[in-house]
């Protein structure tokens, strides 16, 4: 899986809604869809493009169509906000490095 | 998705913005490991116009260019691109300087993320972790 398939797909609060209700439990397409405010075929459009992203999966049980997050799915998420954290922390000492150094000798 | 810093100096932007581009080499946190250098970590320069190089150079000379600069204009903004060597395509870093009362208020921009490395790695089975893992993400995401 690619990071930019784990940023576009996370790059919308309703894929991050459809994760958080998945990161509990696999759940029927049809409650996964319920309570937003969007259409269920925009709804199916969203869960298509985290299929394609590899963070969740769906499996036909008899007549239904269950959707469950990926097994590597979780990996690709962390590896994510762990380097967006060292970015974030390699900014804050850089930039308290520039403001001791400007305050120091100017 | 974008990482966004900011921090108050206690001088005016002119000098903010040339500290920050003309003697980037005299502060940047090199010798604190903030360098592709490693132990051979020794100077770091922007040059000062557009499609110029963001660069490191050296203890034995050789060189490794960080980016290329993509905005100048002092001393409001100085941007740049920004790869490290195993990443697939560069980021991209935006500096703003603006007056702030007698100082200047200097915010950091760094975004493009979306055109970073691939991570091939396989995971190995998910849990409760993916709650944590989402609130992180959904605050960082939210305030970026």
């Amino acid at each position: 899986m690619s990071i930019d398939a784990t940023i576009g797909a996370l790059a919308d609060s309703t894929r991050r809604e459809l994760l958080r209700r998945l990161a509990g439990k696999p759940c029927r397409a049809g409650e996964l869809a319920r309570g937003f405010a969007i259409s269920r075929p925009a709804i199916c459009k969203h869960t298509r493009m985290l299929g394609r992203a590899g963070l969740i999966r769906a499996k036909k049980v008899g007549r239904e169509r269950i959707y469950e997050l990926a097994p590597r799915g979780r990996l690709a998420v962390e590896e994510l906000i762990k380097k967006l954290e060292e970015v974030g922390a390699f900014w804050d000492t850089t930039l308290d490095a520039f403001k001791r150094y400007v305050e120091e000798n100017r | 998705m974008t990482i966004r810093k900011s921090i108050r100096v206690q001088r005016s932007p002119e000098i903010v913005f040339r500290v920050f581009t003309e003697e980037i080499g005299k502060w940047w946190p090199l010798k604190e490991g903030f360098s592709f250098g490693g132990e051979k970590a020794k100077d770091i320069f922007i040059e000062g116009r557009v499609g110029g190089r963001f660069f490191e150079r050296f203890a034995d000379g050789t060189e490794f260019e960080v980016g290329r600069i993509t905005a100048f204009q002092p001393p409001h903004t100085v941007a740049f691109t920004w790869k490290a060597p195993d990443w697939e395509a560069p980021t991209e870093v935006e500096v703003k300087f603006a007056a702030d009362g007698a100082g200047t208020r200097v915010e950091v921009e760094h975004r493009g993320w979306d055109a970073g490395p691939k991570m091939q790695k396989q995971g190995q089975g998910y849990d409760n972790g993916w709650n944590l893992v989402l609130a992180k993400f959904t605050a960082r995401a939210d305030a970026a």
